[in-house]
């Protein structure tokens, strides 16, 4: 028999599921994807390099809008081979590693729902709002900063943001350790995600994927180590890795990361260089053809820019981390109970329109 | 397995009697940060110098150059504004567009949604009531998570 | 690094020498390999066998109207050799078959499709070649390509 979970299911997301279920056990997933299709590819083929900033963001604005609009500035300064002020990278750095730990808490609270546990929903998203907060004293927006510019960053970081951010991290410290006994001890959520959709490390570098997900099937791979952007070789620290592939191990590695990326914040703020935070450029991009990768928080995020001279990109291609994780649902979800649905689909962190562009 | 089961709800029960930190919203408003990108403003109608290049930067066209009264101006459709701040970064003048901090905008008819230069200029309508700090919710909410 | 990528390069160049049209390195971790059409997938199972580039990346497609192609890019990155490589070919815009690396890299499925609908290349040999994020009733030229124009206004009316 074939049913529809989503997208109107709770758990859903803007996706359907078309699944072949014989009794209680899916025999077969296929994903339905596109239902907030926006075109940005062609969109941004008809706004100037300046205008793009907000377009691209819309990519992934809810979680991760520094680290989506990064690549593409990343791919742009590429063609345009322009210096970049140290300070500006150390801004960039503190602003896409507090975009993870706000993308990684909101995964938090779609996972514990997803697995009937509303008390984290709240509390992740009372942590969440103190990044927030970070944000809207750096950029004055909430979610769509539009701050990272082509050279540079728009905004430097305020007096006393230091003295704030410290004390924020300091609580967040602290709140990790409630976090982990409140969840990754708790035996119901145990239950339901040990074991639970494994996939092996073969399968996962065959399927192509990405960030957390193949972190937790063993493959010691991360694009701020392996190709090193902006300033992270000053940084010192870890990635981790898990060995067993469930979604237990991708829950853990994310909540690894969360303290690897305070670590990196902390790092930052210390370090960071006085100077000036942008230099002009010029609006048109010589002609030529580049690829970017950054570590998005679900993962490597590609950016293909094919530029003709001009002031608009003659194309850009977005190779985004959802995408390309999508690609394991169908074989992680062989023989599950459609109970374990949204575990696997919320371990996998899979945000629909992160897919769908 | 019990006291893995009954330890959350012991951490949870703690919280029950800690102070809320949430805003009575429509009677107490959060004042948002310094840099808060609100609503457009123009500071004075005759500190624009129509120069138009708000309308070329932003990126969903909903600034448009019109004649208001023997000089241009911006008119501005909030209906399409994404609060990106392309217009106010690339504004060659420091007498015309700047951000407010005023995030209440809705309205009941879309026509009133296109602010033509003259209301533009207005700053925005603060009712009066009581504004709560960020800088006092976030210690309320330090203390009150903390152990 | 720069060095194990033109060895990488050279060998690959050196084992294809006819069908290999060019094979060069971009900058550091940015091979490109450009080949023809027709050899697209010997080349593709060379590549991930023998050199060990195993992890797809990226599909991506470029129309030129006025060369009249649709050049076709496969990004792999090696978790071996740690390093990233593009392997290029050009199809006829008038004609747009290419043989499917489906069998070879099973996590370009869904990549193959968004560029069957977006560019109406026809993959031979992909197992399930539909369309993916349009809607199903979806009709008229397919919407990437430089001929298909937006309709949306872009002046405020």
């Amino acid at each position: 028999m074939q049913v529809s979970w989503g997208p109107q299911h709770p758990a859903s997301g803007h996706l359907r599921f078309i699944l072949d279920v014989d009794g209680d056990s899916v025999l077969n997933l296929e994903p339905d994807v596109g239902y907030t299709h926006r075109g940005i590819e062609k969109l941004t083929e008809n706004r100037t390099y300046l205008q793009n900033i907000p377009v691209v963001e819309r990519i992934n604005s809810y979680c991760d809008a520094t680290n989506t609009v990064l690549g593409y500035i990343e791919v742009v300064e590429e063609l345009l081979e322009c210096e970049v002020p140290e300070r500006a990278r150390f801004i960039r750095v503190i602003m896409a590693e507090m975009n993870r730990i706000a993308s990684h808490l909101y995964w938090l609270c779609l996972m514990s729902i997803s697995v009937g546990f509303e008390t984290m929903l709240m509390w992740t998203m009372n942590e969440r709002e103190l990044f927030l907060d970070l944000f809207e004293m750096i950029t004055g927006a909430r979610i769509t900063y539009s701050a990272l510019r082509p050279g540079g960053v728009r905004y430097d970081i305020p007096h006393g943001f230091e003295e704030v951010a410290t004390k924020y991290l300091n609580h967040f410290e602290r709140r990790l350790k409630d976090y982990y006994k409140m969840i990754f001890e708790n035996s119901t959520f145990r239950l339901r995600t040990i074991g639970v959709g494994s996939i092996s490390s073969s399968d996962a570098i065959k399927l192509g994927l990405v960030g957390p997900c193949l972190r937790a099937s063993g493959v010691a791979t991360d694009v701020r180590k392996d190709e090193p952007y902006e300033v992270y070789q000053n940084f010192d620290f870890n990635i981790p890795v898990e060995k067993a592939g469930d979604a237990y191990a991708r829950s853990l590695i994310r909540f690894h990361e969360m303290e690897e990326s305070v670590s990196i914040i902390r790092q930052a703020l210390r370090s960071i260089p006085e100077g000036p935070i942008r230099k002009r450029v010029p609006l048109v991009v010589p002609k030529g053809e580049a690829y970017s990768r950054v570590e998005a928080a679900r993962g490597e995020l590609g950016y293909y820019l094919v530029a003709n001279g001009t002031d608009k990109p003659y194309r850009l291609k977005v190779s985004t981390p959802s995408f390309r994780n999508m690609a394991a649902l169908p074989y992680i979800t062989r023989n599950v109970t459609i109970a374990d649905i949204p575990a696997i689909y919320m371990s996998l962190d899979l945000i629909p329109l992160d897919i769908d562009r | 397995m019990v006291t893995s089961i009954l330890r959350p709800l012991s951490m949870a029960f703690q919280h029950v009697f800690r102070r809320t930190f949430t805003v009575k919203y429509p009677f107490k408003v959060l004042k948002p940060a310094e840099r808060y990108r609100g609503r457009l403003m123009l500071r004075s109608i005759d500190g624009c110098i129509g120069c138009g290049l708000c309308s070329w930067v932003c990126p969903t066209k909903a600034i448009l150059v019109v004649q208001e009264a023997e000089r241009k101006a911006p008119s501005l459709d909030l209906g399409r504004c994404c609060m990106c701040g392309l217009c106010v970064e690339i504004c060659p003048s420091p007498l015309a567009l700047t951000f407010t901090s005023a995030y209440e905008l809705c309205e009941y008819d879309k026509e009133r949604l296109i602010y033509q230069p003259w209301r533009l200029s207005q700053p925005p309508a603060e009712p009066p009531r009581e504004y709560v700090r960020v800088k006092d919710i976030d210690e309320k909410r330090l203390i009150s998570h903390g152990r | 690094m720069t060095e194990l990528d033109r060895n990488i390069a050279e060998g690959i160049k050196s084992h294809f020498a006819d069908v290999v049209l060019e094979a060069r390195v971009q900058r550091d971790l940015r091979i490109v390999v450009t080949v023809e059409k027709e050899h697209i997938l010997e080349v593709a199972r060379y590549i991930s066998s023998e050199v060990g580039f195993d992890h797809p990346a990226s599909v991506a497609a470029v129309d030129y109207p006025m060369q009249g192609k649709i050049e076709v890019v496969y990004y792999i990155w090696s978790t071996s050799k740690r390093t990233f490589l593009a392997l290029k070919t050009a199809i006829p815009r008038a004609e747009p078959k290419l043989n499917s690396l489906t069998p070879v890299w099973s996590g370009v499925d869904f990549h193959e499709r968004e560029i069957y609908e977006m560019f109406g290349v026809s993959f031979t040999g992909h197992p399930n070649l539909r369309g993916l994020l349009l809607q199903e009733d979806w009709e008229g030229p397919p919407p990437l390509r430089k001929d298909f124009k937006l309709r949306t206004k872009l002046e405020r009316g």
